[in-house]
């Protein structure tokens, strides 16, 4: 038996390596020639066992990325990754019921781990290898959690969703080119010393980094349908942030952040450098600027600040599997067919759309990570629900997936938000949405109305536990004044709960932002964009943010400095 | 010797940071800001430091580990660090040995962490960043001596011992220059070693890592110590895993350390150790299992060097437990509580024992000592210190945080705690190897037993991989020492491996009933990872740090071994893939 090993080994070698001769070129496609080829030797032994399988995907993630970054004109990292991870979606059972149903307890579905399992980078053999091994791990994982799903249905209630736990789909090909990720590293350390060391003329401010990330993303991924799919795909980010503190220690950030699907599509350094002045400018303002106080009223929110609003409140809620869960409030389960906005409002989540105007879309895909294809997803139309996000998890009311089965490599897929467009049928100009929030102030006698001009970002809870709220992390806000005056202000978040804010939306601007970020939830960070005109929402509530407790520093900074001004820096008093 | 070839030409090209011919832009920013520090540095009429330290680590390293002749990951950063020690109050009560709650409230340097360092020489950046971790250190520490001495307000101190030990300054700078070795050549190591597996489907999964680092550590104190120290090193370590015939998950993995890659063993010969790594699975995989065995145990040579790395080094260490506010966490901070406090002067080996400690040293009998350094992370010149003598415990390696009964540093300073250099273990009248392994059988003897147990190796609880399926182990709780390669002896001479056993209840009391030890050594290198951040209360560049150990074959005259417990996983469904269609 021992002496005809080395002979066997030798011809599933070349089994392996005719398959990749008959490719169309080069190693991405024995990649994919390797994971169907084990796929299928897996499927057939386990698609026998006592408990059958019934579906296997493998999906490979391989990053290559540069980084660079730079903070005061020095550069303080530059690196280069390379990374491979696997992922593995291994069932057992049937559509209607298999492993990966939620196992309802008090506290959380236990479900769904994070396994971020690193794979090599090159190499057959050792791709096999793996490949064999973690498929056996899931393999008797899945049999074991089966068990528990069964004996979990018979126990507890009956689910108040009953729909299948996952949809069977029409299997997808395709087979992008490669790209390279090519870099000039020294122009990047160059540009990016440029962009940081105009902060140290401000003695005020603590902290100024510059950060270029530029990546290339090759997934491959088979499925036990028939799927066959390599994407690659190049992404750049220049992310810009600064740190003030005021005197009552509140630390107060500014962000700019650019993206591209192209390295040489990022903005232009005479662009970059106008920004950076703005920032300079923006953080001594701020950090003088009043507080303001809890407040309740009018207010505009600039498009990328409604973009992160539409995203926090709405999106997250439209998100199908979330309408499936006995843990989350289902804000929106039973309103499909019903108005939720304006009719003038129509919202659309669109993975096929690349870019709008001169801004590339981060949450652009051709096919999501369940292998189905992107799709056009309109969610409101004309004010009214029409329908959810679906990955492959199938609700009550909607059976197949719609194309928004996403993660982060490691992660179980869920439906996930792309890029999302709010489309108004009657727009008004920015200066008539100023001109109906200072008619609003005077109607209800106040003194002046908010305008959050920018946002770093935002949250929201969907859970049953906890309050189902919002938070709008505003960075610049302004009072406007009835009579037309704004003010900068300082110290407060933008805050509400969504259907009551929901039905406060009144009007929206004609000119369209976008902002581009990354969305952090159960199933990882995944590249979002949102696109939204500027909104007049007739009442919104703000709360004071959170604050460090920390003094400014005793001593000045160190002197010497170059264009430092020092005496500005004495315990930072006026 | 492989390396030679291909890297003479790089020894001219590739130096890694300038020769320190001269003050360095980093020690004149530290300098510039340390009397900044000690001069003005006070916030209103509150204490000002009395002690101030900043040491900055600088590192550069490769490492890439392999799967089967492919490239499994690889990585090489460079990164320049920041911890700055700021103490307030004095050296009998100060803010240090104090344990709270941590404060992460700030986005600006937090006391917490050590700043990142701008990786060019730029003076006005430095300083920067030296300034704004100064200052969170200094309001940290204000704070923390405030909570300190409300804590022990309403409690009488029982131990009086200062919180911080006289030294007296020293100065050292090494301005050699180190080569930097070719990242190729790490990679292409790994490689290579990984194609040992190839071809061996018994082994399910394996892995190889290499990795070659070069750090440079400057350090500067307010009493006027200063050091510029360099401490290279170069490891392959080589994993592999399977299950056994009933599906008992197995692993092992072997080590080599080096203070150079030009130090390691060469590829061939890791290729033939992971060769017989690869054997010793295979031979485990049919082996037969030992129930439970109580009576005597002969530890051989990397065995007997890694049961006293595991069970007897954690307890030389002086590390003392802080002082907490929070009496709901007070337990928690108290328990590990070293027992060897309570023994010095006590006998806790046999009297023809002895331990020594000693980071002056370079090699023991022409096998390089890796555990050595000229000055230790808080400045104070290496010295020998003798931890046992003749079974008697004299004292414990300390830090010039003191601890009762042992009241000055024994340069034993190591990233954030005490810890081990060069630890030496020297029989007095030792055995011969045959005499010995007669001991161990006249022993069986008189206990009436069929066999004795002979221990070749123990596995390093760090040789995991990561992806390898857990199996019945012993986690590594009290005195649970897992991964054993261990034979029955029988009288007669035959040995019978045992497939998995683990030892049970081996804790330091158990070093005062060997019986025996023999008359040559064997030097083990690995590694320590000195002391824990949330007991200093201070921030320290925590990392682990190469520990040469000098250790006789022992006889332990009474342990326990048996099968680990738990369930055991099954056997993989489909074949191994190359194992054939």
């Amino acid at each position: 038996m021992k002496s005809h090993r080395p002979l066997l080994i030798r011809l599933s070698f070349y089994c392996i390596a005719s398959i990749l001769m008959n490719g169309v070129s080069s190693a991405a496609v024995s990649v994919l020639g390797v994971m169907e080829h084990e796929l299928d030797r897996s499927v057939k032994k386990l698609a026998q066992q006592p408990t059958p399988l019934y579906f296997l995907s493998y999906e490979i993630t391989e990053e290559k990325s540069s980084y660079v970054r730079a903070s005061f004109g020095t550069i303080s990292a530059s690196s280069d990754s390379e990374r491979r991870l696997l992922d593995i979606d291994l069932r057992v059972g049937d559509y209607s019921l298999d492993n990966t149903h939620p196992i309802r307890e008090r506290f959380g579905s236990g479900s769904r781990r994070f396994s971020q399992l690193e794979i090599p980078v090159s190499g057959i053999d050792a791709l096999r290898n793996i490949l064999w091994y973690q498929t056996d791990r899931k393999f008797k994982d899945a049999i074991e959690r089966l068990t528990m799903v069964k004996a979990n249905v018979q126990v507890k209630v009956k689910e108040e969703d009953r729909a299948a736990d996952f949809s069977a789909e029409p299997p997808e090909q395709a087979l992008e080119d490669p790209h390279s990720l090519s870099l000039d590293r020294s122009i990047w350390e160059d540009k990016l010393k440029q962009y940081t060391s105009p902060f140290s003329q401000s003695s005020h401010i603590y902290a100024a980094d510059a950060a270029l990330s530029a990546s290339v993303v090759t997934r491959w991924y088979v499925n036990s349908e028939g799927s066959k799919i390599r994407t690659a795909e190049s992404r750049a980010r220049l992310m810009i942030s600064a740190l003030t503190k005021a005197e009552d220690g509140m630390e107060l950030p500014r962000y700019e952040s650019f993206f591209s699907f192209d390295l040489n599509g990022l903005p232009d350094d005479s662009e970059v450098m106008e920004k950076v002045h703005a920032m300079i400018r923006d953080l001594e303002a701020l950090r003088v600027a009043p507080i303001a106080d809890p407040y309740t009223g009018p207010a505009i929110l600039s498009g990328r600040a409604s973009g992160v609003f539409f995203h926090e409140i709405l999106g997250h809620r439209v998100e199908g599997h979330r309408q499936k869960s006995e843990q989350d409030s289902q804000t929106f389960k039973k309103m499909l067919g019903q108005r939720v906005l304006p009719e003038t409002f129509t919202v659309v989540f669109d993975p096929t759309v690349r870019r709008i105007g001169p801004t590339d879309l981060a949450g652009s895909y051709r096919f999501d990570n369940q292998g189905v294809k992107a799709q056009r997803v309109a969610v409101i139309e004309d004010g009214t629900l029409k329908r959810f996000l679906m990955s492959r998890t199938p609700i009550d009311s909607f059976s197949q997936s719609n194309g928004h089965g996403r993660k982060q490599a490691g992660y179980a897929p869920v439906s996930r938000q792309s890029n999302l467009f709010v489309e108004v049928s009657k727009p008004h100009s920015s200066e008539a949405l100023k001109a109906m929030l200072i008619e609003r102030l005077n109607a209800e006698n106040k003194e002046f109305g908010l305008f959050f001009e920018d946002i770093q970002g935002g949250f929201t809870t969907t859970g049953r536990m906890l309050p189902n709220a919002f938070n709008v992390l505003p960075i610049m806000v302004y009072r406007i004044y009835a009579d037309g005056r704004e003010e900068l202000v300082r110290g407060v978040d933008l805050i509400g709960t969504p259907l009551t804010t929901f039905s406060k939306v009144a009007a929206a601007s004609d000119q369209i932002e976008v902002f581009n970020g990354t969305c952090g939830a159960e199933s990882g960070g995944v590249p979002v964009s949102a696109a939204s005109p500027a909104v007049l929402v007739s009442q919104i509530e703000v709360q004071k943010k959170e604050k460090s407790i920390e003094r400014l520093p005793l001593l000045p900074a160190p002197p010497g400095a170059p264009h430092s001004l020092r005496v500005a820096a004495e315990g930072g008093a006026r | 010797m492989r390396f030679r070839m291909s890297a003479l030409p790089l020894l001219v090209l590739l130096w890694w940071l300038p020769a320190l011919a001269q003050e360095t832009v980093l020690l004149k920013a530290m300098r510039d800001e340390m009397t900044r520090a000690m001069e003005d540095l006070q916030l209103g009429g509150m204490d000002k430091p009395y002690f101030v330290s900043y040491t900055v680590l600088e590192s550069t390293s490769s490492r890439a580990s392999a799967v089967l002749g492919a490239i499994a990951s690889r990585r090489e950063g460079s990164s320049r660090l920041l911890a700055v020690e700021v103490r307030v109050g004095d050296k009998d009560l100060d803010n240090t040995n104090f344990s709270t709650r941590p404060d992460f409230g700030s986005a600006l340097a937090s006391a917490a962490f050590p700043s990142l360092l701008p990786l060019e020489d730029d003076y006005h950046e430095l300083r920067r960043k030296i300034w704004l971790a100064t200052d969170s250190a200094y309001k940290q520490a204000l704070d923390h001596l405030s909570k300190k001495r409300a804590a022990l307000q309403n409690a009488t101190r029982v131990e009086e011992v200062p919180d911080f030990s006289e030294q007296e300054p020293y100065q050292y700078s090494d301005d050699r220059s180190v080569p930097r070795p070719d990242p190729q050549e790490v990679e292409t190591l790994a490689l290579d070693v990984s194609k040992a597996f190839d071809g061996m489907p018994h082994v399910f999964v394996s892995e190889v890592r290499a990795e070659v680092q070069l750090e440079r550590l400057t350090y500067l104190n307010s009493e006027g110590s200063s050091f510029t120290r360099l401490d290279p090193s170069a490891s392959v370590r080589i994993l592999a895993g399977t299950q056994a015939e009933d599906g008992t998950a197995l692993e092992d993995s072997i080590s080599a350390y080096g203070r150079s890659w030009d130090e390691l063993p060469d590829t061939e010969t890791l290729k033939s150790r992971a060769q017989r790594l690869s054997e010793r699975l295979r031979e485990l995989r049919a082996a037969n299992y030992l129930d439970r065995y109580s009576g005597p145990v002969l530890f051989e040579r990397q065995a007997a060097a890694a049961i006293v790395r595991r069970v007897l080094l954690p307890r030389l260490l002086a590390s003392k437990a802080p002082v907490v506010d929070d009496p709901r966490s007070s337990r928690s901070a108290g328990r590990g509580g070293n027992p060897f406090f309570d023994k010095l002067g006590a006998r806790v080996l046999p009297r023809f024992l002895g331990v020594v400690n000693d980071p002056t040293l370079e090699q023991h009998d022409q096998t390089p000592l890796l555990g050595g350094y000229p000055v230790d992370d808080e400045g104070v010149p290496a010295q020998k210190t003798v931890l046992v003598q003749r079974g008697i415990l004299k004292t414990l390696l300390a830090t010039r945080n003191p601890v009762p009964g042992v009241p000055a540093s024994t340069a034993s300073r190591r990233s954030a705690g005490p810890g081990p250099s060069n630890v030496l273990i020297v029989p007095q009248q030792g055995l011969e190897p045959d005499e010995l392994r007669s001991e161990l059988l006249a022993l069986v003897q008189e206990r009436d037993l069929e066999f004795g147990i002979l221990v070749r190796h123990i596995g390093s609880p760090q040789g995991r991989i990561a992806s390898a399926r857990r199996g019945p182990r012993g986690s590594g709780g009290q005195g649970l020492v897992g991964a054993v390669v261990a034979y029955k002896v029988f009288p007669d001479g035959r040995e019978e491996l045992i497939r998995e056993a683990e030892l049970v209840g081996v804790t330091e009391s158990s070093f005062r009933d060997i019986v025996a030890a023999s008359d040559d050594t064997f030097v083990y290198t690995t590694t320590f990872v000195a002391g824990s951040n949330s007991f200093s209360g201070l921030t320290s560049l925590r990392r682990s740090a190469m520990t040469s150990l000098v250790v006789p074959s022992l006889l332990f005259e009474d342990l326990t071994l048996r099968r680990p417990r738990g369930n055991i996983p099954r056997l993989p469904v489909v074949p191994h893939p190359l194992a054939g269609p």
